[in-house]
C-alpha cells in the first residue's frame, strides 16, 4: 500500500515553501542594494557591514547572547537538580502531583500571562526591598523561570532511561552518597543536560514576549530591537540582521541534532 | 487510609532505603528539599503566586499615575464586558471572542495542513528523514519576529503577491497586504504549524498500517478509511498538538500586533496595552484572569480527550 | 559459616514477597535460589545484598550481623541481571570503581583490576566502553567488576539471561570452575533448572514467597519433595495413589511396593519419564499401556502412552504407534510426594 500519496507530496512541498519563502526573501533582499523600498538595485554587502558599526544592534546582540548564556547556566544547575529531586526520592502521591503540577505550570503558561506574572512579582518584589529596577537581571531571572521547567523535563526523560539499577551497582561497589551522585548519575545524565541546556538556550534566544515585558531602558536584546525597528519601516539593515540570526539558528539545530544524537525519538 | 498507616510506619522506622542507599527519612527529607527548593520557589515566587494574585489586582482601582489603589471594585470586570464610561460597547466581547476564534481557526488550519506533511515525512526514507525533521524544526526555533517580519516583506505593495491580488482584483493596487486578517492567519498558522506537524508525524510514524490495510480492505472510502484507521491511532499526537497550538495561540501577540495592527486586536495586546502604554495594571489583570481561566479550559478539554483517547 | 538469614519477610503493600524465608549458605559453596518468575528470589537475594531492607529478619554474614548495615559497606558483590554497567567509563574504570569507592591506592587498584580481568579472560579489553562489548564480554566485567573486591559474598542476579542459548552453557561450566578456582561463596539466582544443576553444589527451590525444598542439587533432583517442586523440575508423570501396606501403595495401573515409607493414606507419587523401562518378560511387568503417540527427538525417543503417562527411551526403538508395551517401574524410581507445600530450612544442621 501506498502510503503518502503524490497529492500529499506535492502540498508538503508546498508548505515547505510557505515556510521557508519569507525568511529567504528576508535573505535576499539583505543583498539588495537600494535604500528604500523593495525594487531590486543590484547585490551588496552593504547592510551587513554597516550592522558592525551600528552600536544599538552591536549592544542588542551582546545583550542577547549574555542573556541566554547566563540564564542557561543557571536554569540548567537549577532545573538539573529539580528533575533529580522530584524523580530520584520518594515522594508521597500527592506530593508529586502538586510538583508536577508546578513543573509543568511555566510550560503551559502562555507567555503573555507568564510576563505579566513576572511583571507584577518584580513590582513586589521592589515595593518591599526598594531593589530590582527592570534590567538585564530581572530579564535573567524570567528567563531562568521559564526555562527551569524545560530542563528538568528534558532530564527527567533522561533519568526514566537510565533506571536504577547502575546507581544500585554503584552502592554495591561502596560508593557512598557523593560518589553515586557525581560519578555515576550526573555522568550519565550528561546528554540529558547538555539537550536541556541546548534547549533552555535556543528558548531563551526564541523569546520576545517575556524580554519585551521585563527588559529595562539598557537591555533590549536583538528580537526587541527589530521589533521596535519594525514600527519605524523596514530597511535593509534589518533584513541583514535577520538574515544573520536565521542563519546561527540553523547552525544552532544542526549542532543540536549533532550533539544529542539519542533526543531525536 | 490503610496506604496512609503503612506509610507512617514505614517512617518509624529508624532507617530506609533509597538506591541502595541507607539513610534516615530526616536525612533523606532534607536532602530532596535541597535539590527541589531553588526552582520550586522560583516557579512559585515568579509565577504561581502572581498569577494567583491576578484574582486580587483585577478587583483593585487603578490610581491616577497608573498605580495600583487598595480599593475593591468590580469596575474592570464591568468594562471587561463592555460597561464603560460611554455606555456599553461591544469592543472588549469582540476582542475576547476574536481571540478564541482566531485560535480554533488555526488550530484547525494548522491540522489540516500537517496530516499531508506527517505522511510525507513518515513516508521519507530512514536517511533523510532526519534532514527533513530538521528542515522543518529550523522555522520552529526561528525567533517569533524574526518569522513575523518576514511576512511583512512578502505582504508589502511591491513584492509579488500585493501586486497579484491588485491584478485580480482582490486589493487596492499600491497597499501592502497587512494589516489584515488574512495576515494573522497567514503568519499564525506559519508560527503553530511545527507545533502540531510534530506530533502528528511522531504518531503517523507509529502508525499500525496493517490497520489501515484492513480499513482499506473493508470500506474503501477514503474518508472512512481516515477516520476510523487513522485518526484513532493519532488522536494522542493529535490532542497534543492541538494543546501546544491552541493555548499559546489565544495569547499570541506578537503576530496579531505586526501583522493586523490596531484594527485586527487580540486579547494579548489588549493585556499588553494595560500594562504598557496604558498602565492600567487591574485592567490588565482582569484580561490576564480570563485568558487564564479560558487556557485552562482548553488544558481540561484535550487533557479529558487525551484520557479518552488512551482507554 | 557463609551466610545465614533469619527468618526473612518481606512486603510490597499488600503483596507478601517473601514470607518468613530461612537460609543458611555455606562458606566456599555454590548455592542457587530456583524458582519460577515472582516467587521472591531476586528479593531475598537484594535483601542479602543490602540494596532493600527486609520487613522483618536477619542476615548474618560470616558471623556477623548485617542487617542494618547499608550495601556500600556490607562484604558483598552482585552481578546485576543487567550488568548494570557504567557506561561512561572504560571497562578498566568499571572494574576498579569498587576499589577506588574504598580508597584503595589507584596504581594498586589497577593492578587487582587487571588481575581480575585476566581471570574472566578479558585481557586486551581494558580501555573499550561496555557498548563495544558483546553481551558475553559485558557479562565478564559485571563478574569482574564484583569479584576485583574480593567480597565474601558474590550474589548473581539470573546472570545468563542476557546470553544466547549456546553462549549459555559454555558460560555456566566457566563460572563453576571459576568459583571452584577461587573458593569463595557464590549466591545464584535463575529460574533455568539446567542451570542451577550445573554449577550448583546445593540449591534452594523457592515457591511464592517461600522454600518448598533445599537439599544438594542431586537430592532435590531425585527426590523432589512435593508437588511444586516435582512441577518445576518437571517430572511429569503424576500419579493419585493410596497405601495399602506399610510400603505398598495402590494405584490406577496396578500395586506397587516401594523402597521408602508411605507418610500418607492418599497421596500422590511421581515417576520421570527416562525412567520408566520396557519389561525384558512378563514377570517383570509392572502396567502394560498402548503407545498414543511416538515423538523423535534425536538422541532419544518419548511415548505418549494411552494411559496419559510419558515414557523416553535413550535408544531408538522400533517401535510404532498403537503397539502394545509392557512397562516396568523401578521400585526406587517413584517418588512418594509430600503433601506440605512448604520445607523450613533447620539453621542448624546446615550449620
Amino acid at each position: 500500500m501506498k502510503r503518502c500519496s503524490i497529492g500529499s507530496s506535492i502540498g508538503s512541498i508546498a508548505i515547505f515553501i510557505f515556510l521557508y519563502l519569507p525568511m529567504l526573501s528576508v535573505a535576499i533582499f539583505s543583498f539588495n542594494a537600494s535604500k528604500m523600498g523593495l525594487k531590486w538595485g543590484g547585490f551588496s554587502t552593504e547592510w551587513y557591514g554597516r550592522l558592525v558599526q551600528n552600536e544599538t544592534i552591536l549592544n542588542a546582540a551582546w545583550n542577547t547572547l549574555v542573556l541566554a548564556v547566563c540564564s542557561t547556566f543557571i536554569s540548567t544547575i537549577i532545573g538539573t537538580m529539580l528533575a533529580i529531586g522530584m524523580f530520584r526520592f520518594p515522594w508521597s502521591r500527592r506530593a508529586m502531583g502538586k510538583l508536577n503540577l508546578l513543573l509543568h505550570l511555566p510550560v503551559v503558561t502562555p507567555d503573555i500571562i507568564f510576563a505579566v506574572a513576572l511583571v507584577i512579582a518584580f513590582s513586589v518584589i521592589r515595593y518591599l526591598t526598594g531593589l530590582f529596577e527592570l534590567g538585564m537581571a530581572s530579564m535573567i531571572v524570567g528567563h531562568v523561570t521559564f526555562q527551569i521547567s524545560f530542563v528538568a523535563l528534558a532530564v527527567k526523560g533522561r533519568l526514566e532511561l537510565i533506571g536504577h539499577d547502575v546507581e544500585e551497582a554503584a552502592c554495591d561497589l561502596y560508593a557512598g552518597y557523593w560518589r553515586v551522585l557525581t560519578k555515576v548519575l550526573l555522568p550519565m545524565l550528561m546528554p540529558g543536560i547538555v539537550a536541556g541546556a541546548m534547549l533552555a538556550f535556543t528558548l531563551s534566544l526564541d523569546d520576545f514576549v517575556i524580554s519585551f515585558f521585563t527588559a529595562g531602558p539598557k537591555s533590549g536584546t536583538l528580537p526587541l530591537f527589530i521589533y521596535a525597528s519594525v514600527k519605524r519601516g523596514i530597511t535593509p539593515e534589518i533584513h541583514a540582521l535577520s538574515t544573520i540570526i536565521m542563519v546561527a539558528t540553523i547552525c544552532t539545530v544542526a549542532l543540536m541534532q549533532k550533539l544529542t544524537p539519542d533526543a531525536k525519538h | 487510609m490503610q496506604d496512609e498507616s503503612t506509610e507512617r510506619a514505614k517512617e518509624a522506622q529508624p532507617i530506609i532505603l533509597y538506591n541502595g542507599e541507607m539513610v534516615r527519612p530526616s536525612i533523606i527529607r532534607a536532602r530532596q528539599a535541597t535539590f527541589i527548593s531553588p526552582g520550586i520557589l522560583a516557579i512559585i515566587t515568579l509565577l504561581a503566586l502572581p498569577c494567583i494574585s491576578l484574582f486580587a489586582v483585577a478587583f483593585m482601582t487603578r490610581g491616577q499615575y497608573g498605580e495600583i489603589l487598595f480599593e475593591p471594585t468590580f469596575g474592570n470586570i464591568r468594562r471587561l464586558f463592555g460597561f464603560g464610561f460611554f455606555g456599553w460597547s461591544a469592543d472588549n466581547l469582540l476582542i475576547l471572542w476574536r481571540s478564541v476564534v482566531v485560535a480554533f481557526v488555526t488550530t484547525a488550519l494548522c491540522i489540516a495542513l500537517s496530516y499531508p506533511l506527517a505522511f510525507f515525512l513518515a513516508a521519507r526514507p530512514a536517511k533523510t528523514r532526519l534532514l527533513w525533521l530538521t528542515v522543518l524544526l529550523i522555522p520552529f526555533w526561528t525567533n517569533l519576529v524574526i518569522r513575523t517580519y518576514a511576512w511583512l516583506l512578502v505582504f508589502d505593495s511591491d513584492m509579488p503577491f500585493a501586486r497579484i491580488m491588485a491584478w485580480l482584483g482582490l486589493m487596492e493596487p499600491g497597499t501592502s497586504a497587512y494589516p489584515s486578517q488574512f495576515a494573522v492567519y497567514v503568519g499564525m498558522v506559519s508560527v503553530f504549524l511545527p507545533f502540531v506537524a510534530l506530533p502528528i508525524y511522531t504518531a503517523v510514524e507509529k502508525l499500525d498500517w496493517s490497520i489501515v490495510e484492513a480499513a482499506v480492505d473493508l470500506y474503501s472510502n477514503k474518508w472512512r478509511v481516515f477516520r476510523h484507521a487513522i485518526l484513532p491511532q493519532t488522536l494522542p499526537g493529535l490532542s497534543v498538538g492541538i494543546t501546544l497550538t491552541f493555548v499559546p495561540a489565544m495569547g499570541m501577540f506578537v503576530v496579531p500586533d505586526m501583522l493586523g495592527g490596531a484594527r485586527y486586536m487580540l486579547i494579548g495586546n489588549l493585556i499588553q496595552q494595560q500594562f504598557g502604554t496604558s498602565r492600567d495594571w487591574p485592567f490588565g489583570a482582569a484580561l490576564s484572569l480570563v485568558l487564564m481561566i479560558l487556557t485552562l479550559g482548553a488544558l481540561m478539554a484535550t487533557g479529558g480527550r487525551r484520557k479518552k483517547g488512551r482507554a | 559459616m557463609g551466610l545465614t538469614a533469619y527468618a526473612v519477610c518481606k512486603n510490597y503493600g499488600e503483596t507478601r514477597a517473601l514470607y518468613d524465608v530461612d537460609l543458611a549458605v555455606n562458606k566456599g559453596e555454590f548455592f542457587t535460589l530456583l524458582g519460577p518468575s515472582g516467587c521472591g528470589k531476586t528479593t531475598l537475594l537484594r535483601i542479602i545484598a543490602g540494596l532493600e531492607m527486609a520487613d522483618n529478619g536477619r542476615i548474618v554474614i560470616n558471623g556477623r550481623d548485617f542487617t542494618k548495615i547499608p550495601a556500600n559497606r556490607r562484604p558483598v558483590n552482585t552481578v546485576f541481571q543487567s550488568y548494570a554497567m557504567f557506561p561512561h567509563l572504560t571497562v578498566l574504570e568499571n572494574v576498579c570503581f569498587g576499589l577506588i569507592s574504598r580508597s584503595i591506592p589507584k596504581a594498586q587498584a589497577i593492578e587487582k583490576a587487571r588481575a581480575t580481568l585476566d581471570l574472566v579472560r578479558l585481557t586486551g579489553f581494558e580501555d573499550r566502553k561496555p557498548d563495544q562489548l558483546s553481551g558475553g564480554q559485558r557479562q565478564r566485567v559485571a563478574l569482574a567488576r564484583a569479584l576485583a573486591n574480593e567480597p565474601e559474598i558474590l550474589l548473581l542476579d539470573e546472570p545468563m539471561s542476557a546470553l544466547d542459548a549456546k553462549l549459555r552453557v559454555q558460560v555456566q561450566v566457566e563460572l563453576r570452575q571459576i568459583q571452584q578456582r577461587l573458593e569463595k561463596t557464590f549466591i545464584m539466582v535463575t529460574h533455568d533448572q539446567q542451570e542451577a544443576l550445573t554449577v550448583s553444589d546445593r540449591m534452594a527451590v523457592m515457591g511464592v514467597g517461600q522454600v518448598a525444598q533445599y537439599g544438594s542439587v542431586r537430592e532435590v533432583y531425585d527426590r523432589p519433595r512435593n508437588r511444586f517442586v516435582a512441577d518445576f523440575l518437571q517430572t511429569q508423570n503424576f500419579l493419585d495413589a493410596e497405601r495399602v501396606g506399610q510400603r505398598e501403595i495402590s494405584t490406577n495401573l496396578g500395586r506397587w511396593t516401594l523402597g521408602d515409607d508411605i507418610p500418607w493414606e492418599k497421596g500422590c507419587i511421581t515417576v520421570r519419564p527416562e525412567k520408566l523401562q520396557i519389561a525384558s518378560d512378563a514377570s517383570a511387568c509392572d502396567f502394560r499401556a498402548r503407545v498414543n503417540t511416538v515423538i523423535y527427538r534425536g538422541c532419544y525417543q518419548q511415548f505418549i502412552l494411552d494411559n496419559g503417562l510419558l515414557m523416553e527411551t535413550e535408544t531408538v526403538l522400533p517401535v510404532a504407534q498403537g503397539d502394545e508395551l509392557m512397562v516396568h517401574v523401578p521400585k526406587d524410581a517413584v517418588i512418594v510426594l509430600h503433601e506440605d507445600e512448604f520445607q523450613r530450612m533447620d539453621l542448624r544442621k546446615v550449620i
